[in-house]
């Protein structure tokens, strides 16, 4: 029952050519920050001639130019990509997953345990998610990437779970899980087997959606100096890098930030596609 | 019927354009409305009958398209051949058209008074307290309490009922020459139904506006209409006067229809149902169209496309059974019920 | 209507005390006692140290603390700015207003530019203008705020010398210059700040916006409309655009959030004296109670945010004001 519409999905999704070009960019992308070592040209934090190489326009031997200490940014932004997408993907995984619990238990435990679960949901998504960010990273001083992750999982669910909770609801009032439960089944049974896997499908669309959110997000971190810090490179800790240097080197800042582009438009490409095979109903944006 | 009809269709085509092929959901119809008179437009869902309704509008849209060759004639002018805008005067003004759900047919952020007017404003060129009045004379005319408390409400604050009368205060505002109603009853309660109905016939009394009422219902079109007409799988195949063809219908699918109508006080059977389904408009069986669900069809029913047969004084039928008359007194099992239910969807 | 209103300024109430809550626990979660190292610096004063202790409660026990802290931000009381040696309130004050005016601005713009965005779209549905429209959309509601602002800043202030670098005014001759050069010298150090938040507010504006057309379009009081012998036009303008816009207010309640969160870090690229540099310089200074404080404002302009567009989209769609 659950596998019917995710077929038919992964079926219309293959005719989108549009949706095909995204994600073979995805990978592709996803494929050079796994073999960053083997394909970058030169090692990301080398610093060969901080005198006589500093700041070189895009040339054949660097494509994308040097930055102030001599290094490669073709290399960085390679390397980059590595922990752009890495704490990326991570921290959706984390939030997707609380927010799924979160949002599955609120809905099908329904009346006044419900109501206060989504409040609170109400209360938290008032708060800038950056506001909330900068004040945390500011309190805990320098975090390292694991850290990072944690925190950008932790701040990212409650949208997931609102969205969730609505699926649970509306399924978990429906007649084949009163169906099951005559049969027999547990409360946590139904949820598992017959209630989730249909509650997934907007899940999917958000994270997808989402990771292009985090990866703007950590790379705003990265360039008010409180996310991934050096010596790491991070898109966006090389286009603040890019900044400091932005009337002599305007490179440095350019290829990070066409990277992150390139990148967010295929997810969110990728997204929209999704959401029209998976969820044609659902409100857009 | 009246030699100078109001409404005139004229070989009707309406294809649209699928992705297993062209769709000729209207395949030839012609009919004529005359003034003052109510036509009904019976037919299972998927007949054709509301195409046709939008087709006279020009309202069809998307993939659909209307093919040259056929008329439809309006007081003598070819709506066809007018251009977007002139036709854009026809609709709202001499010719309405009314649906089945009345909260969705209208605007939930406008007040109903707004909505009223707007035909007012656009074809009348009435000044904005101007086309208030009159929504208010037409609320009042279609029988809601307290017009001008309801004018500046909202459709989500009113009753079923209460809305579908808007909506036919909208549609009356030009007084058109013809109202087209398609459903108009089906969303609403039994006794609801009633109510509107009996008003329609009341404003078409007063103002002489011809009716084409589209429904699936035979027992609407009983009580309302002077003249029916049968659809089934694109065209016409049966008119007749409304009590000629309830005591004597002539083809198959109009009997099948009257015999599937549930009767109070008779018998308690089964209900008859016709069976089969009707086939995919992107394949037109050749031959007669109704074959397949027939008990009465012979080997010239899937050789020859049957015409319309003259049956009797303003009766037609398009069935072969008024050449061949006596094959009425051997009916057989359908092959539709034969092969299985559901054969031919 | 009147209902709606008690019932959402309460839960303001409400959401302004939990994320009072989360502020505190971060507080208290952050390892090493931030607040108290703070004060134990030179910089801080013995009667700012004593006056702290006090009205927190630093040598309390957690639940007083937290007491005191629901007290002193119900009463507004943010304490005190080790870095720029005043109140916290005064130093919000000064930087409230411009990040205001930022918001402000790339808000009326967005709305204005993306409704009008969306209007030629849904009106030219399927054609290149549509698709090609569609895309550049996309590729602005895909970027970094702070790199759109960057590359902004280097073609249009340091390649063509078009636009000042940064700040509100002019720091040399702002005074001299009469009113109307006063006027003209605030909206140029505005216009680059507030265009790239505009930017990337307006595709998020035009794509829901236009979204919203269309589906009001397949809906059947569209089909009445036309069959009331309505001009495409005026279907689009007086029917479609009227009942999309509430849900376009919603999305700009909904997207207020992030709107403040991309005003605080266009700041920071252009310099604009805003909550946003105060908040990287408080970090940089270890700033702490100033960086709590434009947190919890932070929050609660959200909070007023979305109750404003909430009624906004009361007025909008008469069926939410009996919500």
């Amino acid at each position: 029952m659950s596998v019917g519409p995710w077929r038919t999905a992964l079926r219309a999704l293959r005719r989108d050519r549009v949706a095909l070009g995204a994600a073979g960019v995805i990978v592709v992308f996803a494929l050079a920050a796994l073999l960053a070592p083997a394909i970058a040209p030169y090692s990301p934090n080398a610093q060969p001639d901080i005198v006589g190489m500093a700041t070189l326009p895009p040339s054949a031997a660097h494509p994308f130019g040097t930055d102030v200490f001599s290094r490669d940014v073709l290399s960085r932004v390679i390397y980059g990509a590595r922990v752009s997408l890495g704490v990326a993907v991570l921290s959706i995984a984390l939030s997707m997953t609380i927010g799924t619990a979160y949002g599955a238990i609120a809905g099908y435990a329904g009346g006044a345990t419900e109501t206060i679960m989504m409040r609170l949901i109400d209360a938290l998504l008032a708060i800038p998610r950056v506001l909330l960010l900068i004040l945390a990273l500011a309190l805990w001083g320098s975090v390292g990437l694991p850290t990072l992750v944690l925190m950008l999982g932790l701040t990212g669910w409650f949208g997931t779970s609102r969205l969730v909770r609505e699926r649970v609801r509306a399924l978990s009032r429906g007649e084949f899980a009163f169906a099951a439960r005559a049969l027999g089944a547990s409360h946590a049974r139904v949820l598992w087997r017959h209630v989730l896997p249909n509650a997934l499908t907007p899940v999917i669309v958000a994270a997808t959606l989402g990771i292009g959110n985090v990866i703007v997000l950590e790379a705003s971190l990265s360039y008010l100096g409180i996310g991934v810090r050096p010596p790491n490179a991070s898109w966006g800790n090389i286009i603040q890098d890019g900044a400091e240097a932005i009337a002599s080197g305007w490179w440095i800042a350019l290829f990070p930030g066409l990277a992150i582009l390139v990148t967010v438009v295929a997810f969110n490409l990728l997204g929209d596609a999704l959401r029209d095979a998976l969820d044609p109903r659902s409100p857009h944006a | 019927m009246a030699s100078d009809p109001l409404l005139d269709v004229i070989d009707l085509h309406t294809t649209f354009a699928t992705d297993a092929g062209p769709a000729r959901a209207v395949d030839g119809v012609s009919f004529a409305v005359g003034r003052g008179e109510t036509v009904g437009l019976v037919g299972e869902s998927g007949c054709g009958k509301s195409v046709t309704a939008l087709s006279i509008l020009r309202l069809v849209d998307g993939a659909g398209r209307i093919e040259k060759g056929g008329r439809i004639l309006l007081e003598g002018r070819d709506l066809l051949s007018l251009g977007e805008r002139e036709m854009r005067e026809v609709r709202g003004n001499r010719v309405a058209m009314i649906w089945q759900e009345p909260l969705s047919a209208l605007n939930p952020v406008m007040t109903v008074a707004d909505q009223i007017a707007e035909v007012a404003r656009v074809h009348a060129g009435a000044s904005r307290a101007e086309a208030h009045a009159k929504a208010v004379e037409m609320l009042r005319l279609v029988g809601i309490a307290d017009p001008e408390q309801r004018a500046n409400e909202y459709p989500h604050q009113l009753s079923g009922g209460m809305r579908q009368r808007v909506v036919i205060a909208m549609a009356l505002v030009m007084s058109p020459a013809l109202l087209i109603a398609d459903e108009p009853t089906t969303a609403l309660d039994v006794t609801i139904q009633a109510q509107i109905l009996e008003l329609l016939a009341e404003v078409q009394r007063r103002m002489g506006m011809s009716i084409l009422l589209i429904t699936h219902d035979l027992g609407v079109v009983a009580e309302t209409a002077s003249r029916v007409i049968v659809m089934y799988a694109g065209e016409v195949v049966e008119e007749a006067g409304v009590r000629e063809l309830f005591a004597a219908a002539h083809h198959p699918y109009t009997e099948g229809l009257m015999l599937a109508m549930p009767r109070v006080g008779g018998k308690a059977e089964r209900l008859a149902t016709i069976p089969g389904a009707v086939p995919p408009p992107t394949d037109w069986p050749h031959g007669c169209r109704f074959r397949e669900r027939c008990p009465y069809s012979w080997e010239l029913c899937e050789r020859e496309h049957p015409p319309l047969y003259q049956i009797g004084e303003g009766h037609v039928s398009r069935c072969h059974l008024a050449i061949e008359p006596e094959r009425r007194a051997h009916p057989h099992p359908p092959i539709a019920a034969v092969v299985g239910a559901g054969a031919g969807a | 209507m009147r209902r709606l209103l008690a019932a959402r300024a309460a839960q303001s109430v409400v959401i302004v005390a939990v994320v009072a809550t989360v502020v505190f626990a971060l507080i208290h979660l952050a390892p090493g006692d931030p607040f108290g190292a703070a004060l134990e610096s030179g910089k801080v004063s013995p009667e700012v140290r004593a006056e702290w202790r006090a009205r927190y409660g630093l040598d309390r026990p957690l639940p007083e603390q937290y007491v005191r802290w629901i007290g002193s931000v119900a009463r507004g009381e943010l304490g005190w700015s080790f870095s720029r040696n005043r109140p916290v309130a005064s130093a919000l004050a000064a930087a409230l207003p411009n990040t205001v005016v930022l918001m402000g601005t790339a808000l009326l713009l967005s709305i204005v530019l993306g409704i009008a965005a969306a209007l030629l779209q849904a009106s030219r549905r399927g054609s290149l203008l549509d698709r090609g429209s569609s895309a550049v959309l996309l590729v602005f509601y895909s970027m970094p705020e702070f790199w759109l602002g960057l590359m902004l800043l280097l073609v249009f202030a340091y390649e063509l010398p078009l636009f000042p670098v940064s700040g509100v005014v002019d720091p040399v001759v702002h005074e001299y210059m009469g009113a109307w050069g006063r006027f003209a010298d605030r909206v140029r150090h505005l216009a680059l700040p507030a265009l790239t938040l505009t930017l990337l507010l307006a595709a998020a504006v035009a794509r829901h916006q236009r979204a919203a057309l269309l589906d009001v379009a397949r809906a059947d009081f569209t089909r009445t409309a036309r069959a009331k012998g309505l001009a495409p036009r005026t279907i689009l303008v007086r029917h479609a655009l009227r009942n999309s816009l509430g849900t376009t207010i919603t999305l700009l309640g909904l997207m207020f959030p992030a709107l403040l969160g991309g005003a605080v870090i266009v700041e920071t690229v252009f310099a604009w004296p805003g909550m946003g540099s105060l908040a990287t310089t408080a970090i940089a200074q270890r700033d702490y109670p100033l960086v709590t404080a434009i947190a919890l404002v932070g929050a609660v302009m959200t909070v007023a945010g979305s109750l404003i567009a909430d009624l906004l989209g009361a007025l909008a769609d008469p069926r939410l004001r009996d919500a």
